[in-house]
């Protein structure tokens, strides 16, 4: 069938020329990762930054109440989570860089260290909801830990997230870097770094940030 | 010359993805007027609640007679998205069965909540606590099936981002807010731990923020499936155009 193969070659030429044409347009853009990473990253910042605002318009409203609240957390713990994730940021940072170089053992041991230091800091985070849960303060307790949990368990589960995607990147490192690998890479990366600005600013939020009142 | 075969197949398509909207409208209309813009809290008495069924009892039931009537236009309009998803993974993808499930199972909460509702307006001289059990359990199930309803957006996602063309059916960045509003749905979890402030069921996080995201998907997604079905319409329509006219110049070489 000369007509049907004819055919094929002349649907999949344009197909193939698309994607390299999208990612080359995406280079000129200076934008990292692929499109639709910058869509979940503008929707996930919005719905931090509500959050955000009905955090801080409750303290507002009760401030003795939410400093009490913070006295009760640890801020070791948050110190320690701090460093952990803003080290496998450095990490995830180094991965990037080794993957535009081409090398995929350096993009993967880059990686597997990130990876550790996420599940590290979701260990540590357990540990600290159990340590509060069992010292008596839950989501009902009062405002302060209603928030606390629910705002720092939609981190963390965005921390799963960020690394389900570094993961992704760790496997497909197996095989010989290309474009398209670096666009994934990127995306992944700018989505971990999203994960990690957004603990940098719950951490003085909830464990440091005094209301004035003694 | 247009053919008809191809112009009433996508004549159904487009009706089946109008569903999405009226469906919509009728349910923001009819299950909105029972008391759910906002939700009642669920910090409310046992008594407070019962007040409301006992002094409405007829509002209850012509909301969720309507409501429930037309809860099966959700799974109609994901059928006719599967059909234009289908144009672009292939008819028989996993992505269209996943899709159609997703918003077919979507139906269920639909309507077992819905009939909750219904069934406290027709017995509102039921114990106040009764009530009160009907009204959490219809709350726990609709927010709490949110995964459902997550799995057709991620193979709609996943789908029409696979689209190959220049100018693609879906925009790629609403094919993405879709897997997004699936993945935030997550947030829902959080509204069993609380009977007030904004994660409660009707905190404005968990209510308003959650729902008007999925409305937001929703309208978008329709307005997008209507018009790839124009564009598929006429795509179908110049292909059996020019296959009428090979078939003609074969039947003249052959003569």
């Amino acid at each position: 069938m000369p007509d049907g193969r004819t055919q094929v070659v002349a649907i999949s030429r344009p197909v193939a020329l698309a994607d390299a044409e999208r990612i080359s347009a995406f280079r000129k853009s200076k934008l990292p990762g692929v499109d639709g990473i910058w869509v979940f990253i503008t929707g996930d910042l919005v719905m931090f930054m509500i959050y955000f605002l009905v955090f801080t318009t409750g303290r507002m409203e009760a401030p003795a109440a939410y400093d009490l609240g913070r006295r009760q957390l640890d801020p070791l713990i948050g110190c320690a989570l701090t460093l952990i994730l803003l080290t496998s940021s450095w990490l995830v940072v180094r991965a990037v860089e080794a993957a535009r170089e081409g090398s995929s053992g350096r993009v993967r041991t880059n990686l597997l260290l990130a990876m550790l230091l996420g599940t590290g800091f979701a260990g540590l985070k357990a540990f600290g909801y159990v340590h509060d849960a069992l010292a008596g303060h839950s989501p009902s307790s009062n405002p302060f830990f209603g928030y606390y949990y629910a705002i720092t368990g939609i981190h963390c589960m965005h921390v799963m997230l960020g690394m389900g995607l570094l993961l992704i990147c760790y496997v497909k490192a197996s095989k010989p870097i290309d474009d398209k690998y670096v666009l994934w890479i990127e995306s992944g990366a700018c989505f971990w770094h999203m994960v990690d600005m957004l603990w940098v600013l719950l951490f003085p939020m909830f464990y440091l940030l005094r209301s004035g009142v003694l | 010359m247009s053919n008809p075969n191809v112009t009433d197949e996508f004549k159904y398509w487009k009706i089946c993805a109008w569903n999405g909207p009226l469906f919509m409208i009728v349910y923001m209309i009819f299950w909105g007027m029972c008391f759910n813009y906002p939700p009642r809290s669920g910090a409310l008495t046992a008594a407070q609640v019962a007040a409301t069924f006992r002094e409405w009892p007829n509002l209850f039931r012509t909301g969720m007679v309507v409501a429930m009537t037309f809860a099966v236009s959700y799974a109609v309009w994901a059928i006719a998205i599967s059909k234009v998803q289908g144009k672009i993974v292939g008819k028989d993808s996993i992505l269209n069965d996943l899709q159609v499930w997703g918003g077919g199972l979507t139906v269920v909460p639909l309507l077992v909540t819905s009939a909750m509702w219904l069934t406290a307006g027709y017995s509102p001289d039921l114990p106040d606590t009764q009530l009160k059990q009907l009204l959490d359990n219809a709350w726990m199930l609709l927010d709490m099936a949110y995964s459902v309803t997550s799995v057709q957006m991620f193979a709609m996602g996943v789908a029409f981002l696979a689209d190959k063309r220049a100018k693609p059916l879906m925009p790629r960045w609403v094919a993405w807010f879709g897997i997004w509003v699936g993945i935030a749905f997550i947030a829902e979890c959080l509204m069993p731990f609380y009977k007030t402030g904004p994660f409660a069921r009707n905190g404005w996080l968990n209510f308003w923020v959650e729902f008007l995201i999925w409305f937001v998907w929703a309208f978008l997604v329709s307005f997008y499936v209507i018009k790839s079905i124009t564009r598929l319409k006429e795509e179908a329509l110049a292909e059996s155009e020019e296959k009428a006219k090979d078939d003609a110049k074969k039947g003249l070489v052959y003569a």
